[in-house]
């Protein structure tokens, strides 16, 4: 093997020769152009004989390097800009995937249990939160039939724990629904007023918005772990001027099948306008805070706060009732009930400012929206009055460029200064069937918000009837529901609340159908 | 008594028999038959045999009017044809009858009968006796003169192409002699039953001459007896004769007769060292290059190893006729002193007749050292210490698309076809890559992730080192390859490659500027045909996305100089070779396109749009300046306008290769830019693998390795051309590359450096404890993707390493049995469900959980980008949480674990290994084989002819000038 081999062998017959340039170093040849001349096989005489002029052939030759300079050139420039301008993959691989559809599971609804009051009858153990009589429970289910059971221990001393209802998993693909929720009248203990709320799918992560700890307001925490893991629970606390730090408020181990009972005010004690996020590691978790007010010595009302959708841009709080506005005006300025005011409490997470735009829009359609802005802080919970509203229902909007977290608290006073007050939140919005049990209570209704840009139109079954019920995009409809088991089908996206209301008594509680724990998911590899 | 009287009385008169055997041999057969005319003493009988002629061979014969005119079949060998004759020959009537055999091109002088009569006659223990056969035209030259075996039994003519001085005239008795002109006893003849008709021309005689020996005759040569000989036995009746016949021929014969001369108790022994005996002739054959003789000596020892039945006819003649013990003829033999001292003899002769000699050019090549070759590496060195001296010391490189690699003995398991421990695992060919990664870490045996440290340390003087020698071909002046060697050793792609941790394309780019010096010597030499093949298949096996570019350069190759196509031809075989499994897997699949894909670890790389790539930039942005801009608040949007001008000396000089001398040289050159850059755009738009939900381009940085390839031989071109002026062209050039450069060498400085001194840690630091004591144990790692989707991978014990990457897993089109069940459990377990994980778990041996991303969500107001995701996120961490099978352990640098405590002793299924299958050792043995072969034939044995070489540009096309054949 030799290293170079680009000479011309010597006794390689003239004719087999492939026609070389002339010969020479390119320092006796400074101008290449000259000695194209050469290209031409005839005058493969000899190295470094060509000829310092231009003749006729060599401008031949001249013309004819140009012309591949032109077309190398010209296919360089085609080249770029082809793959310039062609762009996009020419072929691209789909990513092997498959949807999996979980083994169906048994569902698990845990209500909050019964209302509690800090105390005995007898006035001791004041930091031991106690059950005030029990709360009925509504449920229903498809296709089997649910069970009714209790948690096995509770905090609580009495021994009354939260019932828990359970679905045994149906056949796959059987969509096995269940629904349920508890009420509860009360008018002993320190306590006045009706208290509805959702039984509750566990879950890992929980917002809650309401509640207060400041003189008179008591704010329980109730987590409930049916599972048979133990959770270990953290506690974020928020209020109007920041992130609370609060030691304890992490670690909370709830051991499985048990309900943890926490006062909200020995992490938090004086605020006005907590938000309560509640993760969960391990088992996962139902979280109610129950807020009581007794202004001096007078109950003023009570309430149980279920889960709230977790930060969103867009939030959509459907059934405002506003009763007895007028009365409300009246004692709004006595001191100690300036919480009888309709207010929306929001929280922007995180660190940057924001502005909130709120929109109150009333469920009639012809009366216009009201619009205001509301500042927020990062970290910091912003509460705003909701002055000047008429009787009506009221669907609450809270827009801003970061996520937010809100809720809405209203209330309604007798004449005879009985109150009693309602917090409402924004449950997560719903799947295409809704199952809803409604505890008994006075007037329960039915509040429906379509977020979306398309109208949709609800059938409602109930008591073997069906009807259908319009809810134009953007807008909110109420309706009367009954005892009656009600299963409402095509509620994709929507946003619903139920409402109690009578005569001083005042509740709400959000409707969720199952989270996507157990819906397909889509696997890759 | 009678009949004892009865002969000698005949014994009087001699009576010969000629028989004259002819096959298509009319222009011969003039001379030969005038020549039989003219003899002293005529024969008495003329028998001619025509064997089958197809010109007019039979009528010249008739037209002699022999005694008696005899057709053989048109196979007859030689002996068959004389057997025919000795049939219809007059029978015989004493025991001084002789036959004497000529072919058609056997023209005796006209006193040879007499005097091989002569010779008989005195000597009544003679039965055999030769002529001294001369040559055809060249009437001096003895053709042959004796035979005889070395002590092994290779035959040997005791006298080839010498001219005639008298000097061998004193030999009388020999082993053998030649078929042509022998003069017979037909007593002799028939007693021995003529030929061996399983020798059909080679050695047929010498195995007469040595039956008769054996039984009692002797053998002699008569050197007054001349005959005429157009060529040897086997080329009785044939036109031409390839080496690779010949060779076969002869070898089969050797066989043969070893086989029959063996004592009967060596015969098992012989037998058995046949196969052998050839596999190691063959690497002799490989390493003398002569790769045609392989496939003859393989097949002649197959035969003779299965078709004994000749062998047996043999041995049972010779056992019959013979009377005498070999060791009655031993002192006939060649020894080996006096063979080695012909065979040197003859090598000496052969030599002399080379082209070597006061004729060639004798130019001194660039020295390295005067040459700025080893300035320029050096300097190399020193700049790549920049990015990657920060891995000195290191264990191993990580980042970007670089894992560790396993133990020497885990890589060699990876090569071939077999289990894949990928994800769940698959049975399936492997990259030809692991062949490369096998090689690579067992150059660091101890470590061989080290071997890839070491790679990346001295990346840049290795390119520097191949591409002066390269570029050393096309230049005359002594500068330039140095240039050139800078360039391509800080060639952007190739930084962006290194920088990315793309090995692959690294390694490619490190022997491109090898395949180009060995493909354009390919055609002269075997070992660099060799070379190149096998550094054609290490770039294809780096860089599969190059192959049809290289693969349509080799064609132009091989057009270009289809007189050498021959040796030029088998550059792709071993690399089809290393592919063919990977090639039917994939075919099977109905994925080809999948062959393309970058083996190793799929990582997504920037898809650089086209006029991105034009600017030599891989990995998108433009070569690390836009990042640059940022930094020192320039307007990031100048900075393609600015590394387009720092690349304006380097296109303008390669585009001048257009208009200068040189064009035929420039012009392949930017062909093989083009191809390049052609190469890196499609690269850009195949999509061709996936990690999870997102799919993977092929990495452009290779395709644009040959781009720059092609750029930089061109601008060698002009700066030959320009004369004067390239001096300052040629300082231009290099301080703007050096300058665009400045980034990429600097990219470990500005934090943009993928890779980095490697933990070998893969996986959370409580799975690879546990690892340590369960190296096969699975780790399950789930991955929201967007969309509500997760991605679900498995790792097994530390983790995957890179030689266990498999494109046919990255390119898969489908979910295999074993993919969708990981997909159900992993769907399953990131849900909340009814279903029974622990069977799954257990079967697939799986310990741990990591969802990944899992502390992404820390703050909820600035992850929202991705509600999807965190959504799914939720879900999975929930339902793993809720799950009472699994035990949360915390948070990893990985993601959240959770551990699995199943039936601790199960182990996950896993197939055959690469050598645990018929298939995969079929596999081995075949790549083994061929690849072993190009080896062998790429080993340097001839002497290197260093005064040949010179350079200058007074030739355009290098690789085509050189006609005499360098090693063979």
């Amino acid at each position: 093997m030799t290293d170079r081999d680009d000479i011309e062998p010597v006794g390689t017959p003239p004719g087999e020769r492939t026609p070389a340039e002339p010969s020479g170093s390119a320092a006796d040849e400074p101008s290449s152009l000259e000695s194209t001349a050469s290209d031409v096989p005839a005058e493969t005489s000899g190295p470094g004989l060509a000829p310092r002029r231009f003749t006729g052939r060599g401008a031949v030759v001249v013309g004819v390097r140009g012309l591949i300079g032109i077309i190398g050139g010209s296919v360089a420039a085609t080249a770029v800009v082809a793959a310039t301008v062609i762009t996009g993959p020419i072929y691209t691989l789909t990513p092997p995937s498959a949807s999996i559809a979980p083994v169906p599971t048994a569902q698990e609804r845990v209500c909050p249990g019964p209302l509690l009051r800090l105390g005995d009858d007898a006035g001791q153990g004041a930091t031991i939160a106690t059950s005030v009589g029990d709360a009925d429970v509504s449920f229903q289910s498809v296709p089997a039939e649910a069970t009714v059971g209790q948690l096995p221990a509770t905090d609580n001393p009495s021994g009354i724990a939260p019932r828990v209802l359970v679905l045994p998993p149906g056949e796959p693909g059987g969509q096995p629904a269940l629904a349920g929720s508890q009420s509860q009248t009360v008018a002993s203990g320190g306590l006045l007023g009706l208290a509805t709320a959702q039984c509750a799918e566990a879950s890992g992560d929980s917002w809650l918005v309401g509640g207060a700890t400041d003189v008179g307001r008591t704010t329980l925490i109730t987590i409930s772990n049916p599972s048979s893991v133990i959770a270990t629970v953290a506690l974020s606390i928020y209020s109007q001027s920041g992130p609370v730090v609060a030691p304890g408020a992490e670690g909370i181990v709830v051991p499985p099948g048990s309900q943890r009972i926490i006062s909200l005010a020995a992490f938090a004690p004086e605020i006005v306008s907590p938000v309560v996020r509640v993760e969960s590691r391990g088992g996962q978790v139902v979280a109610n805070l129950q807020q009581s007010i007794v202004r001096t010595l007078a109950p003023g009302g009570v309430e149980i706060i279920g889960e709230t959708s977790g930060p969103s841009r867009n939030v959509v709080i459907p059934g405002l009732v506003v009763a007895s506005a007028d009365r409300v005006a009246e004692v709004q300025t006595e001191p100690g009930y300036a919480d009888v005011e309709t207010a929306v409490r929001v929280l922007l997470p995180g660190k940057a400012p924001t502005t909130a735009t709120i929109t109150v829009t009333p469920e009639r359609s012809e009366l216009d929206p009201t619009v205001f802005d509301l500042e927020l802080v990062g970290g910091q919970v912003g509460q705003v009055a909701l002055g000047g509203l008429d009787d009506g229902k009221y669907t609450v909007t809270v827009e801003a460029d970061l996520p937010v977290v809100a809720g809405v608290r209203a209330s309604t006073v007798t004449d005879d200064g009985i109150a009693d007050f309602a917090w409402l939140g924004s449950p997560k919005a719903l799947g295409d069937r809704t199952l809803l049990a409604i505890a008994p209570g006075p007037s329960p209704r039915l509040h429906l918000a379509n977020p979306t840009d398309a109208d949709v139109a609800v059938t409602v079954e109930s008591g073997g009837e069906a009807r259908s019920i319009d809810v134009p995009a953007g807008r909110s409809v109420a309706t009367s529901v009954g005892r009656d088991d009600v299963v409402l089908t095509g509620t994709t996206g929507l946003i619903a609340n139920v409402s109690y209301t009578g005569d001083g008594e005042l509740s709400s509680f959000g409707v969720t159908t199952p989270g996507p724990g157990s819906t397909a998911i889509t696997v890759y590899r | 008594m009678l009949s004892a009287i009865a002969p000698r009385l005949e014994g009087m008169q001699q009576r010969v028999t000629a028989i004259l055997v002819a096959r298509s041999g009319a222009e011969y057969l003039q001379r030969t038959l005038a020549a039989v005319d003219r003899q002293a003493r005529r024969p008495d009988f003329l028998i001619a045999v025509d064997a089958g002629s197809s010109d007019n061979s039979a009528s010249m014969l008739t037209a002699t009017g022999p005694a008696q005119l005899v057709a053989a079949p048109a196979k007859a060998s030689f002996g068959e044809a004389v057997a025919h004759a000795v049939h219809v020959a007059a029978p015989a009537v004493s025991d001084n009858e002789w036959l004497w055999l000529l072919a058609h091109d056997n023209a005796p002088e006209p006193d040879a009968l007499a005097r091989l009569l002569g010779a008989v006659e005195i000597a009544p223990s003679v039965s055999v006796a030769g002529p001294k056969l001369m040559g055809w035209t060249r009437r001096d030259v003895i053709a042959e003169f004796g035979e005889s075996m070395t002590p092994v039994g290779t035959s040997v003519r005791l006298v080839e192409d010498e001219l005639d001085q008298a000097q061998h005239d004193i030999r009388g008795d020999v082993l053998g002699v030649a078929a042509s002109g022998m003069l017979v006893r037909r007593s002799v003849w028939t007693a021995l039953g003529g030929f061996d008709p399983a020798l059909p021309s080679t050695d047929a005689a010498l195995d007469f001459c040595v039956r008769a020996r054996l039984a009692g005759h002797r053998v002699i040569v008569v050197p007054g007896a001349r005959v005429a000989s157009a060529g040897g036995p086997q080329h009785f009746g044939r036109r031409a004769l390839s080496d690779r016949r010949r060779m076969q021929i002869s070898r089969s014969a050797q066989l043969h007769r070893r086989l029959v001369y063996a004592p009967p108790a060596a015969l098992p022994l012989h037998w058995l060292s046949l196969i052998p005996l050839a596999i190691i002739r063959s690497i002799v054959h490989l390493l003398a290059k002569r790769p045609g003789a392989v496939g003859a000596e393989l097949v002649t020892a197959l035969r003779a190893a299965f078709d004994v039945v000749p062998v047996i006819r043999a041995r049972r003649n010779l056992r019959r006729t013979s009377s005498l013990g070999w060791k009655a003829i031993a002192p006939l033999r060649l020894s080996w002193r006096r063979a080695r001292e012909q065979r040197t003899h003859r090598q000496d002769d052969g030599g002399g007749t080379g082209p070597a000699g006061p004729a060639a050019y004798r130019e001194e090549p660039i020295g390295f050292v005067t040459g700025g070759g080893l300035w320029a590496v050096l300097g190399a060195g020193l700049v790549g210490l920049v990015p990657f001296g920060g891995l000195l010391g290191a264990n191993s490189v990580s980042g970007g698309g670089l894992l560790p690699l396993g133990s020497v003995g885990k890589l060699w398991a990876q090569v071939g076809y077999g289990w894949r421990e990928i994800g769940v695992g698959f049975t399936g060919a492997a990259d030809p890559f692991s062949y490369v990664l096998a090689l690579l870490g067992s150059l660091a045996f101890w470590q061989p992730s080290a071997a890839i440290v070491a790679l990346y340390v001295l990346a840049l003087p290795l390119a520097t080192l191949g591409a002066w020698f390269a570029a050393r071909r096309f230049t005359v002046r002594p500068w330039p390859p140095a240039l050139a060697a800078v360039l391509w050793g800080i060639a952007p792609p190739f930084l962006s490659s290194l920088g990315t941790g793309h090995l692959g394309a690294s390694i490619a780019h490190l022997l491109l500027p090898w395949l180009v010096l060995l493909a354009l010597a390919a055609g002269r030499s075997w070992t660099a045909a060799a070379g190149a093949a096998l550094v054609f298949a290490a770039v294809t096996a780096s860089a599969p996305v190059l192959t049809p570019a290289l693969l349509g350069m080799w064609l132009a190759l091989v057009l270009s100089s289809p007189r050498r196509a021959y040796r030029l031809l088998g550059i792709p075989l071993p690399a089809a070779a290393l592919v063919a499994p990977l090639v039917i897997d994939q075919i099977l699949r109905g994925n080809p396109l999948g062959l393309l894909a970058d083996p190793g670890v799929p990582t997504a790389g920037g898809a650089s749009s086209g006029i991105q790539l034009a600017l030599g930039s891989a990995a998108g942005g433009s070569n690390g300046w836009t990042a640059l801009f940022d930094r020192v608040l320039l307007p990031a949007a100048t900075a393609p306008t600015f590394v387009a001008a720092l690349l304006l000396p380097l296109g303008l000089l390669a585009f001048l290769g257009l208009f200068v001398r040189g064009s035929r040289r420039s012009i392949p050159a930017l062909a093989v830019a083009l191809l390049g850059y052609a190469t890196a755009v499609i690269s850009t738009r195949l999509e061709l693998a996936a990690v999870g939900s997102e799919t993977v381009g092929i990495w452009p940085g290779s395709g644009l390795s040959l781009f720059w390839l092609g750029l930089i031989g061109a601008a060698l071109v002009s700066l030959d051309a320009i004369g004067a002026a390239a001096r300052g062209f040629a300082v231009l050039l290099g301080v703007a590359s050096l300058l665009l450069a400045v980034p990429l060498v600097g990219s470990n400085l500005l934090g943009t450096l993928s890779v980095q001194p490697g933990p070998a840690r893969l996986l959370p630091a409580f799975v690879d404890a546990e690892a340590t004591s369960r190296p096969k144990i699975g780790t399950l790692i789930l991955a929201p993707e967007g969309e509500g989707a997760i991605a679900a991978s498995l790792e097994r014990g530390r983790g995957t390493l890179l030689e266990q990457q498999s494109t046919l897993d990255a390119t898969a089109v489908e979910m295999s049995d074993a993919d969708a069940r990981l997909a159900n459990l992993a769907g399953n377990l990131a849900s909340r469900s009814g279903y029974d994980s622990a069977p799954d778990l257990d079967d697939l041996a799986i310990g741990f959980i990591v969802l990944e991303g899992a502390d992404a969500d820390a703050d909820a107001g600035a992850a929202s980008a991705d509600e999807a995701e965190a959504a799914v996120l939720r879900r999975t961490q929930d339902a793993l949480d809720g799950n009472s099978l699994l035990i949360p352990v915390g948070e990893t640098s990985r993601g959240l674990l959770w551990r699995y405590v199943g039936e601790a002793d199960t182990v996950a299924v896993t197939g055959p290994s690469n050598t645990g299958s018929v298939l995969g050792i079929i596999v081995l043995i075949g790549q083994g084989l061929i690849v072993g072969m190009t080896v062998l034939l790429a080993v340097p044995t001839a002497r290197r002819r260093r005064e040949h070489v010179s350079r200058g540009t007074e030739n355009e096309e290098p690789a085509t000038t050189f006609d005499e054949d360098t090693d063979d």
